[in-house]
């Protein structure tokens, strides 16, 4: 009896935290979605939030621009980061450390800094503009506000991978690599008949939760755009959040939310399945 | 093919690169050398003169706010998972490995579902507008709980056994026996949870409004809105603009440069032995 005493013990903080800040507010995110609740009230409205997010432009907006950055950048910060890490880990040991600084460095200005030095390449005279030979106003027009976004996603958000990837090409057996060269195959074939596969897990696991990470993207809409032009670039999180503490629908803003995660969760669930039935 | 290799990785590092190095350029040029077409990365009129200006917002008390919040919510959510991963590892108690399934399932819970109520509990209990109020919510993380427990185990039984013969009792082999022999670990999470804190800026715009109690990040994109809003001479102020997202740079690069060996490590989920 005091061995099951003093571990309840050392796990209670972690337990409070736990039904205090996962397990109630997920539930209480549900009976929201059905109340018409602000600053201070709350009412019991049925589907009507629901049906609300369906007749709102925005919101309808927001998730549709939502999807559009998973498939467009989902497969880019997947697929760009294994073909550098597949470029980089047979170089010496020294050169690997460089590639992982330099694509690292970029997320770690990730997030506002990283917003100001696209907000003054990206004007209407930037230096974008010029050595493109355009005067696009990147922020200001659809759906060149929608590629930007895309552009500074991507360049803060390979680091990572790139890490993860090289350090799975690094776990594979020395002994196929050889016996690989033995058999007279090039380098490439390499890469597809032996990396690849044996590192399939892996991608399978970067798509996942790069997949999960872009469907929260809200930031840079929220600094560089404020979601528009038109909602052209406004998100379903930046949804939540404008519709929760911009204009206090804190029902809607729960609607929102639970049909995000239902959305997203179904992606990620037959991404899941997908991978795992092919593997 | 060998050059070709070496070269697409060097232009590709390049243009990621390229942004920053612009802004730590541009935080040292006046106005006029921002605007100037090809823009210059070295140029006569260089000088600090940006970051002088940059000081008229309190830049300091938001490096303060930050530190104060991150550094707090990262020393909390450590001490309490690292109890539970303590826990977990090496003590018996019914219903463990049903708790511990709860904690994992809670991994694929997203932040956003939890956000309003969370942020209703926050002003319940009249934390709005406090360090607390960032700090609080961050207590169990099943990633740090998960990784605590799968070192833990690893650190042989004798170790717990004789302290307990040389009558320690569970707070002292927590204290003398565990942190000294999980300290790799605790530093990885330490890390982590302070990086994670720091960046973690949705949630500190919702709890935080007070101007006193602004972050960094938040002051940050603060500066962004204002001086694209208030022009001097017409123009966006863009060299404030880069003294500040340099300003707000060093911190994340000085503590994964020093964190680098831990930081990278936590990645390979504790599978790389030295």
């Amino acid at each position: 009896m005091k061995k099951d005493h003093s571990g309840w013990v050392f796990i209670l903080p972690a337990l409070v935290s736990f039904l205090v800040f996962a397990v109630y507010p997920v539930l209480r995110s549900f009976q929201l979605a059905f109340y018409d609740a602000g600053v201070m009230h709350e009412e019991f409205i049925g589907f009507a939030n629901f049906i609300e997010i369906f007749r709102s432009e925005r919101i309808v907006k927001g998730f549709i621009n939502t999807l559009k950055f998973m498939l467009v950048c989902a497969p880019v910060v997947t697929i760009l980061p294994l073909i550098i890490a597949l470029l980089g880990f047979r170089m010496k040991s020294w050169a690997q450390k460089g590639i992982r600084f330099a694509f690292y460095l970029p997320v770690l200005a990730a997030g506002p800094a990283i917003s100001m030095i696209w907000a003054w390449l990206l004007r209407p005279n930037g230096l974008i503009n010029v050595l493109t030979g355009t005067t696009i106003s990147w922020l200001g027009t659809n759906p060149y506000a929608f590629y930007a976004i895309c552009i500074i996603l991507i360049s803060g958000d390979l680091g990572l991978s790139i890490i993860i990837y090289m350090a799975a090409m690094g776990g594979v057996n020395d002994e196929l690599h050889d016996a690989a060269k033995l058999d007279g195959c090039s380098l490439l074939q390499e890469d597809f008949y032996i990396t690849l596969p044996l590192i399939k897990p892996t991608i399978g696991f970067i798509f996942f939760i790069k997949l999960v990470g872009v469907s929260q993207i809200w930031m840079y809409p929220y600094m560089l755009t404020s979601g528009g032009p038109n909602f052209g670039t406004t998100t379903a999180v930046l949804e939540i959040y404008n519709q929760a503490f911009k204009f206090g629908k804190y029902g809607l803003a729960s609607a929102i939310g639970v049909v995000f995660v239902l959305v997203v969760g179904a992606i990620a669930f037959i991404q899941r399945r997908f991978f795992k039935g092919k593997a | 093919m060998k050059y070709i290799k070496y070269s697409f990785v060097i232009i590709l590092a390049g243009i990621l690169i390229m942004p920053i190095i612009w802004m730590i350029a541009g935080s040292f040029q006046t106005a006029d050398a921002l605007i100037k077409i090809p823009p210059k990365i070295i140029s006569k009129e260089m000088g600090i003169f940006n970051y002088i200006k940059m000081l008229k917002y309190p830049i300091f008390k938001w490096t303060l706010n930050s530190t104060i919040v991150s550094v707090s919510s990262a020393i909390l959510s450590c001490m309490i998972n690292l109890m539970a991963g303590y826990a977990f590892a090496k003590m018996k108690f019914r219903g463990k490995e049903i708790i511990f399934t709860a904690f994992l399932v809670t991994m694929i819970i997203p932040s956003q579902i939890t956000l309003i109520p969370s942020f209703l509990i926050i002003k319940n209990l009249g934390l709005y507008n406090s360090y607390l109020a960032v700090i609080l919510p961050s207590g169990m993380s099943a990633f740090s709980v998960f990784l605590f427990r799968q070192y833990i185990e690893k650190i042989p039984d004798e170790f717990f056994a004789m302290a307990k013969i040389d009558g320690a009792n569970e707070s002292q082999k927590f204290f003398r026996i565990l942190i000294p022999l999980a300290a790799p670990v605790i530093a990885t999470i330490l890390i982590m949870d302070f990086i994670g804190n720091w960046g973690n800026f949705l949630w500190q715009m919702i709890v935080l409004s007070d101007e006193n109690l602004r972050t960094l990040p938040m002051g940050v994109a603060r500066i962004l809105q204002q001086e694209m809003i208030n022009r001097t001479d017409g123009l966006p102020g863009y060299g404030v603009m880069m003294a500040a997202a340099t300003y707000s740079f060093i911190p994340m690069l000085i503590v994964f440069i020093g964190g680098q060996r831990y930081y990278l490590r936590s990645l390979f989920g504790g599978g790389i032995k030295g």
